[in-house]
């Protein structure tokens, strides 16, 4: 029952090979009215990140309700449910008379968030896809709890601890790196996404953003042609590293599976673009790097 | 096996020698198709030179890590599906009868999904060995295949006279129900897990290792063992239940012997390719167009057809977006049902009316 889906879970329908139907969508929080002085004082969450966001603000009180994935901090896990991230319940959110509904664009929420607008509920759409809409949804969350200054900290601080990571792994040089969420067939974290991104502040270059698809089916072919140095595969997930060795293993050519660099890895954390960003960037650098000692130029340098 | 009936139709073009034409046929134009395929894939390489490269040379893997065993892989599903196909429609004399359409395929999926959860849960507890723990997933398959067909048969059987078209409904609306489990399963997985599961819904042709390429193999022979051995009574049914009791023939017996291969057929192709459409339906049909209406050639003309079928779609998935995967049940489809369109309207009426 370990209802482990992530943010990501959007990913699923791309990953069934319909097109990338979450691009489609702008991530705006237009049409939205400003919030009342003092905030909204009965917040529903629609998404982990969201959630994660406002108790690192410290306004948890306000959250009347989360979506079924929100499952961290635990404390998260005893607040009611409002249904999924991808199709949250209409009449569980209303019938909560919520101030406002902040929640990420995902292809299946789409109906239920036109629907509550025509309730006249206030729904707040944030983005999640870069590292860029990250921040701009933790400060959208900030100035509806009314924490704006304490938001534009953590973006802040995040900020700082994601150019701490950049900065250690700058003087290396760049590993090839395949993040890995699904076998048979193999989806792999693709180009435009956050994912992407922290894999370059990691010190890796991400070898599946070539394409424009957010969660592309890799071929295996296109793997052992790109010969990523890492792969960082949640895919065997709890049964761990020996299932893992031995799926990767016909592909000998491949630096990673040669030369052991193949990090298995199941934190929700390196799937959710909110307050742990920087714990997942510097989970990453650990995956990429765990095997090498960091250059002594980058140890002087701090 | 004991009758002897051949309808008129069986006659036209049999005999051993003609057997020996079909085989050598079907063998070197799915043996062309193959070396193609071998050629084309989303990284370009030359075959001869990646087969004769070193070891763990890039290009050696792709050929014969990757792209060869996916073939060999798709042409295994692509027979037992040809065939599967072909045997059920004349068994139930109903030209739109294949593992897919009467739920067979969706119950070898549903069971099938449900031993892949419970599999690590079993090896974990030590209950089964690697190897063993692997074999659960098409041992499931085929008990779920065979299930649906008997529960199919079944509930058809209870309206009284069976019917062709009760018989697709039931299949159609088991469908539904294993598709709705399937999708309930994978709401409660796993994110890292969903993927795989959603797979096997829109059919991909997985290479999963090589006991599971040896089970299809070996499934495919012995369902085709058993269907060729009943070939000369399935051309007694075309002359119905009651035609075919009157020459001799053990109408249940048959019966049980074509679902036991269809079964036997789909557990060994779903838990490597999940529910592949339009294989089953419309191979026989075209081969039927070849070699006329004799199950003792159709049936062979259909596993060859099958997987020369298969091995160009999935040829086609793996390679028309790049480094990109398509799943090869939505190339199936998308040539699969214009063409039976033009086959309806081609043959008129008498496609669906059939050799009913």
């Amino acid at each position: 029952m370990a209802v482990r889906v992530a943010a990501a879970a959007a990913a699923l329908l791309a990953a069934v090979g319909s097109s990338d139907i979450t691009r489609a969508e702008p991530a705006t929080a237009s049409a939205s009215p400003a919030p009342p002085p003092g905030g909204a004082r009965r917040i529903v969450s629609l998404a982990p990140s969201v959630t994660e966001t406002v108790f690192a603000l410290g306004e948890e009180a306000r959250l009347v309700a989360v979506s079924d994935f929100c499952d961290y901090p635990p404390a998260a896990q005893r607040l009611p449910r409002a249904g999924s991230y991808l199709t949250p319940s209409v009449e569980t959110i209303v019938a909560l008379r919520p101030d406002a509904v902040v929640g990420v664009p995902t292809p299946g929420n789409r109906p239920s968030v036109e629907r509550l607008r025509a309730l006249g509920v206030n729904v707040v759409l944030v983005g999640e896809t870069t590292i860029a809409d990250a921040f701009d949804a933790m400060r959208t969350v900030g100035r509806w709890v009314d924490r704006e200054a304490d938001a534009e900290a953590l973006v802040a601080r995040l900020e700082r601890e994601l150019a701490e990571v950049r900065e250690r792994t700058a003087a290396r040089p760049r590993r090839r790196v395949l993040f890995v969420v699904g076998h048979d067939p193999l989806v792999v974290a693709g180009s435009g996404l956050f994912i992407d991104e922290l894999i370059d502040v990691a010190g890796g270059r991400n070898v599946a953003a070539g394409g424009s698809q957010r969660w592309p089916r890799l071929s295996l072919e296109t793997v052992v042609a790109e010969a990523p140095d890492v792969i960082v595969d949640g895919a065997m997930g709890s049964e761990g590293g020996a299932a893992l060795t031995a799926w990767w293993e016909p592909y000998r050519s491949v630096p990673a599976v040669r030369e052991g660099r193949l990090r298995a890895q199941h934190s929700d954390a390196l799937l959710r673009p909110g307050p742990r960003l920087a714990e997942a960037a510097r989970q990453l650098e650990a995956l990429v790097w765990q095997d090498s000692s960091p250059p002594a130029t980058a140890g002087a340098a701090r | 096996m004991s009758a002897r009936a051949e309808p008129e139709a069986a006659s036209l073009r049999s005999g051993a020698g003609g057997a020996l034409a079909l085989h050598a046929t079907g063998a070197s134009l799915l043996a062309v198709t193959m070396l193609a395929a071998l050629a084309i894939g989303p990284v370009a390489l030359d075959p001869i030179a990646a087969w004769r490269a070193a070891s763990d040379d890039p290009a050696h893997i792709i050929l014969v890590g990757a792209r060869a065993p996916r073939i060999l892989l798709a042409a295994l599903v692509g027979g037992a599906l040809g065939v599967g196909g072909a045997s059920l429609q004349a068994l139930l004399r109903n030209p739109l009868a294949c593992p897919h359409v009467l739920g067979i395929s969706g119950g070898a999926a549903l069971l099938g999904i449900v031993a892949m959860i419970a599999t690590p849960l079993a090896s974990a507890s030590a209950l089964l060995g690697g190897q063993a723990a692997l074999m659960l997933v098409p041992a499931a398959a085929f008990a779920g295949g065979l299930v649906t067909a008997a529960l199919v048969q079944e509930v058809a059987a209870a309206t009284g006279r069976v019917s062709p078209y009760t018989l697709l409904l039931t299949g159609v609306v088991f469908n539904a129900f294993a598709a709705a489990v399937i999708t309930f399963i994978n709401t409660l997985a796993d994110f890292y897990r969903s993927s795989g599961i959603l797979s096997w819904v829109v059919g991909t042709v997985t290479v999963r290792g090589g006991a599971w390429t040896v089970v299809a193999a070996a499934t495919l022979a012995a369902g085709l063992v058993l269907l060729l051995a009943s070939a000369r009574d399935l051309n007694a049914l075309a002359l119905g239940d009651e035609g075919a009791a009157s020459l001799g023939v053990d109408v249940d017996r048959t019966r049980r012997h074509v679902y036991l291969a269809v079964a036997l057929l789909v557990a060994g192709a779903v838990p490597v390719s999940g529910m592949i459409g339009f294989v089953g339906l419309i191979v026989p049909h075209v081969v039927r167009l070849a070699v006329g209406s004799d199950q003792r050639r159709v049936l062979p003309g259909s596993l060859w057809g099958g997987a020369v079928f298969l091995v160009a779609a999935d040829t086609v998935a793996r390679s028309v977006l790049g480094a990109t995967e398509l799943p090869v049940g939505v190339i199936t489809a998308l040539s699969g049902g214009p063409f039976f369109l033009y086959l309806l309207r081609r043959q008129g009426r008498r496609a669906l009316a059939g050799e009913a």
